[in-house]
């Protein structure tokens, strides 16, 4: 026990050593964005058959945000996200990536994005040591820059004994850690992650997080999904809270609060208010007592 | 991006798209599966094996039009009509055969790649669209590469070999050659037109096998099914190569009883593209034109054209086929299905038995091997009977020679894929669930 504790500190102080951390990250000179829109996205619609999963979808992001896309089961965000990546094509709305248009850019715009996405792509017939080395011919990648890196994600991350191992053999959240890093290599302006916590230990989790925040402070920004509420919490600077592919309300904790009319108010209280779940909630607590409650254990 | 980088990307999709399909049917084991690849060489190679024993079959096959010709000029002078008649109906039986085979081989990779699954990955990637298109093109190509070579090149130099030996000194190099290019021509067309129709069956069985509503009866009963035609198709070839071989030279020496029947039927199935029109073309370049009825002439080249013309529209849709596979809008929806209410969620029991089996219906009609098990027991009696009513069999067994071996190879490789993996990897599972089972019916008395 005492020995785990150790090794998480030990990881816990290696993170805090940013120095080390900065001046890898930053073996690529600046980023090249400055002070343009990452992503502008406006009306977007997307429907599936008769399903809408995006309806009327309005946001900015700006360099050097986490930005959150927060949400219910079913709200649209891994819609959103696939849609200003080109995976989807949308039926309606405007939308920019680094002020270029997807359907006409795609390749200038995926070579400065990082993709996490919800369920691994990577593909599982490979090992690691295949899949970095495909991503890093097919990026043009700096052999000896990319090599650096490479060591120093795999160490941060605990992965070092999964290098030769196959893909489709791998635990979900070793896969999850795989993806991360694949999309981290080329260091790119935008990460667009869906929900990139999934299956991540502790320790994983905190690792990510830090180098998700090292990334805003350099100037690039994240798109952060997640129906978690206390991971958005904990790590979006500004939060879009969507429900049924529509837009509830877009801003800081402070000014959603303000929104929610609830000073002080966590994400839940706030989340639940604005997407008017707050009374439907206590109703369906009431309920569940009442079903459960009368079959004593 | 150049296309050699891009054929270089696309050996990887391939691999994906070969675990693709192997994980898919070894359904429910697939962690075994991954296991057993992870040790074993001989599961990874599977897929060359394969590859190499149905380009072996497709060249073999070429003894089929040799035979023929040598039938041709044998009997040259006894009945012009029944030979052309013959020869036509021998070389039909090829060019399916060709195209059978191709499919029996190829059919299960073909669904992996036509799957879409392994081009998500390479969408995030900075390529675009007009790049993944020709990766999943390359992709294709990939898999059946030495089948298609093997087979544009068999027919012309079997026959351009078969001719100079049989007539060579009659006809002269002019005539010869001319009947090269004609069967180049011929071969050539016939590779594209069964490419094309790998691709399109490869993406009907994706949608069948992996995106057609999950549960239902139909599904079930149309993936059985499906798996059924598959099998039956593979054993009817065996058995049609079999009967090709030990009849062929007897259809050339039969002297059939009505001669008008005889041009009337070469008139009529000369009018016909497929498989008709590509034997009939060959026959009437390796028969001399003048003893041919001008009607039969019309009617090969009118059967030719409209060849031409069902190549195109075929290829035409195996192009679309392969663009919609590789745009990323693949998966499909069902916008009929109508939305479930509150009142549709309901729960009906039934005995744990019957549930037991409902539940492995369902489970089982999604993998491919577990289907083959059920269905094989049933094919090899029933093979055995039909080839032992024609008297093939027990020709088979009096004659020792290559045909046997054939058979016997040809049932081995489609069998043993499916059989091999899955009593290697189904065992273990399959006592315990039947432990399981078996407590469970007990429990219900
Ligand atoms: N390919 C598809 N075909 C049909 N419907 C789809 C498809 N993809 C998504 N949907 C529907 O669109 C809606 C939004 O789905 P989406 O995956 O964007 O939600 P999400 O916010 O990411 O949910 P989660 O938190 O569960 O990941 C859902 O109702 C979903 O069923
Ligand atoms: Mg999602």
């Amino acid at each position: 026990m005492s020995h785990e504790i150790e090794s998480f500190n030990k990881c816990v102080f290696k993170i805090t050593q940013r120095e080390l951390f900065h001046s890898l990250l930053k073996l690529n000179n600046e980023m090249s964005v400055k002070s343009e829109v990452m992503v502008r996205v406006e009306n977007l619609v997307k429907t599936f058959g008769d399903v809408v999963a995006v309806n009327g979808l309005t946001f900015d992001v700006e360099p050097g945000e986490i930005f959150g896309l927060l949400g219910p089961n079913g709200a649209g965000k891994t819609t959103t996200v696939k849609i200003l990546l080109g995976l989807l094509e949308e039926d309606s709305g405007e939308i920019e990536v680094f002020g270029l248009d997807p359907s006409k850019e795609e390749i200038k715009i995926k070579d400065r994005i990082g993709y996490v996405s919800e369920d691994p792509l990577i593909y599982r017939s490979m090992t690691p040591r295949m899949l970095f080395n495909f991503i890093s011919s097919i990026r043009n990648l700096d052999e000896k820059e990319t090599t650096e890196k490479l060591r120093y994600y795999f160490e941060s991350l605990e992965a070092v004994e999964y290098y030769d191992k196959l893909i489709a053999t791998l635990s979900r959240g070793n896969k999850q850690k795989m993806q991360v890093i694949a999309s981290l290599l080329h260091d790119p302006d935008l990460l667009i992650m869906d929900e990139p916590l999934t299956g991540l230990d502790a320790k994983s989790a905190k690792v990510l997080k830090e180098i998700l925040e090292l990334h805003t402070e350099r100037g690039g920004s994240v798109i952060f999904s997640t129906h978690i509420l206390e991971v958005a919490e904990e790590v979006c600077d500004r939060i879009a809270i969507m429900d049924k592919g529509k837009l509830v309300a877009i801003g800081t904790l402070e000014e959603l609060s303000v929104m929610a009319n609830k000073a002080g108010a966590d994400l839940e209280d706030i989340f639940l208010k604005l997407t008017n779940q707050d009374e439907s909630v206590a109703h369906i607590v009431k309920n569940l007592r009442k079903m459960l409650g009368n079959n004593k254990k | 991006m150049k296309n050699t980088e891009l054929y270089k990307v696309s050996k990887s999709v391939y691999k994906e798209a070969i675990l693709h399909a192997q994980l898919q049917s070894a359904g429910s084991n697939q962690q075994r599966f991954l296991e057993r690849i992870q040790k074993d060489r001989v599961a990874r190679s599977q897929n060359i094996i394969f590859k190499f024993m149905a380009a072996v079959y497709i060249a073999t096959l070429v003894f089929i039009p040799i035979i023929s010709i040598f039938q041709i000029y044998l009997n040259f002078g006894s009945n012009p009509e029944w030979i052309t008649f013959a020869g036509s109906l021998s070389f039909s039986l090829f060019f399916m055969l060709q195209l059978v085979i191709l499919i029996v081989f190829a059919l299960m990779l073909s669904w992996g790649i036509m799957s879409g699954g392994p081009y998500e990955w390479v969408h995030t990637l900075p390529f675009n669209r007009n790049h993944i298109q020709k990766i999943g093109l390359f992709t294709f190509a990939r898999s059946i590469n030495i089948q298609l070579i093997v087979m544009s090149l068999v027919l012309p130099i079997g026959v351009t070999t078969a001719v100079s030996l049989a007539a060579g000194l009659y006809l002269g190099i002019g005539k010869i050659f001319l009947i090269s290019i004609v069967s180049i021509l011929i071969s050539v067309l016939n590779t594209i037109f069964n490419l094309a129709i790998l691709v399109i069956l490869g993406r009907k069985l994706a949608i069948v096998m992996e995106e057609y509503d999950f549960n239902s009866k139909r599904a079930n009963f149309v993936r059985i099914s499906t798996m059924a035609i598959y099998l039956i198709t593979s054993m009817l070839v065996v058995m049609a190569i079999q009967i090709g071989v030990e009849k062929l030279p007897i259809l050339f020496q039969i002297s059939p009883l009505n001669a008008g029947s005889t041009s009337i039927m070469n008139i009529v199935l000369s009018f016909i593209p497929v498989p008709f029109s590509l034997g009939y073309l060959m026959t009437i370049f390796l028969v001399d034109f003048s003893m041919i009825p001008s009607l039969v002439i019309v009617g090969s080249v009118t059967g030719f054209l409209l060849y031409i013309l069902l190549v195109y529209l075929v290829t035409k849709k195996a192009l679309k086929t392969l663009r919609n596979i590789s745009s990323p809008d693949i998966k499909r929806f069902d916008p009929k299905r109508k939305k479930t209410a509150i009142d549709d969620i309901q729960i009906k029991s039934t005995t744990p038995t019957r549930a037991y089996m409902k539940r492995d219906i369902s489970i089982i009609t999604r993998e491919t091997q577990q289907i083959m098990m059920l269905i094989m027991p049933l094919m090899l009696p029933i093979y055995t009977a039909i080839l032992g009513s024609t008297g093939a069999f027990t020709e088979v067994i009096g004659n020792t020679g290559l045909t046997e071996l054939f058979i016997v190879l040809m049932v081995f490789v489609v069998m043993n894929s499916y059989i091999l993996s899955v009593s290697l990897t189904i065992i273990e599972t399959g006592e315990k669930q039947l432990q399981l089972r078996f407590q469970l019916i007990l429990e219900n008395k």
